[in-house]
């Protein structure tokens, strides 16, 4: 049991050890910039198309929706949609 | 909001950015990088920021992240792997020598390896120095699931390292 603990004591040593045969430089400040960048025009895509579907449900669900509901919704759509431009077009503008 | 995202993933690359590569190295399989999946790991995390509750350490919810990332990559990668021509081999001109930190280091990926995926995933948490109570919230098994699971794993993978007597 004692060989065993020890044994363990090793893997775990060898394991904090394992990845220091690298150095991980991340210009953190530049890499947040790029991940913006980057990733912004797939969340942007990604939320237009949420935004599709909403508007295609709501279509396809016209009929069956009082002019109440339909009102609230698309108050709601409006919202949505200044939210998504506020976000997006303020993050994508030039810096500096 | 997003303020409040940058500084956490400002703090948790700080903090674990090491742990995080230990992980894609285990994933790794020549000719995936690890540094390519860090990178993956790093761009999901920053996708995923936005959807984090808080109900889990961000440590322990990064190292989740980053297992799913680089299990999905290994599985896309195995998939390809029915291309690839047994026949060749590239052999390097000389092999570089390998001291005995490296030796043991190899093995003990090898032998992480070698795990059944679930398995694999556990030993990672653990060896990162989750308790068992945040492994189980992660793995969706209960704690004394967990530590019966990992009394296995520890068995499998001291023997994997140990060297068999004749």
């Amino acid at each position: 049991m004692e060989k065993n603990d020890q044994l363990w004591n090793t893997i775990q040593h060898v394991w904090n050890e394992s990845a220091n045969d690298v150095t991980l430089e991340l210009q953190i400040d530049e890499l947040i910039q790029e991940l913006k960048s980057k990733v912004s025009p797939w969340e942007k895509k990604w939320v237009k198309s949420d935004l599709a579907q909403i508007k295609e449900a709501i279509h396809s669900d016209k009929e069956r929706l009082s002019s109440r509901e339909k009102r609230w919704l698309a108050q709601d759509l409006q919202w949505i949609k200044k939210l998504f431009e506020k976000l997006f077009s303020k993050r994508n503008k030039p810096q500096g | 909001m997003q303020e409040q995202i940058e500084s956490q993933l400002k703090r948790l690359l700080n903090d674990h950015k090491q742990s995080l590569y230990r992980i894609c190295k285990v994933y790794a399989v020549n000719p995936m990088e690890p540094k390519d999946l860090f990178q993956e790991v790093i761009i999901e995390i920053w996708r995923a920021l936005p959807r984090y509750k808080e109900d889990a350490k961000l440590h322990t919810w990064a190292y989740t992240i980053a297992l799913r990332v680089c299990s999905r990559k290994k599985a896309q990668y195995d998939k390809k792997d029915n291309l690839r021509l047994n026949a060749l081999t590239v052999i390097p001109v000389s092999l570089p020598q390998e001291d005995e930190v490296q030796e043991r280091t190899k093995a003990l990926y090898q032998c992480i390896g070698h795990l059944a995926e679930k398995e694999r995933q556990l030993i990672i948490l653990h060896l990162e120095g989750l308790a068992y109570r945040d492994m189980a919230s992660v793995s969706g098994i209960t704690e004394n699931h967990v530590a019966v699971k990992m009394k296995r794993i520890r068995k499998k993978l001291l023997a994997c390292l140990t060297p068999k007597s004749k």
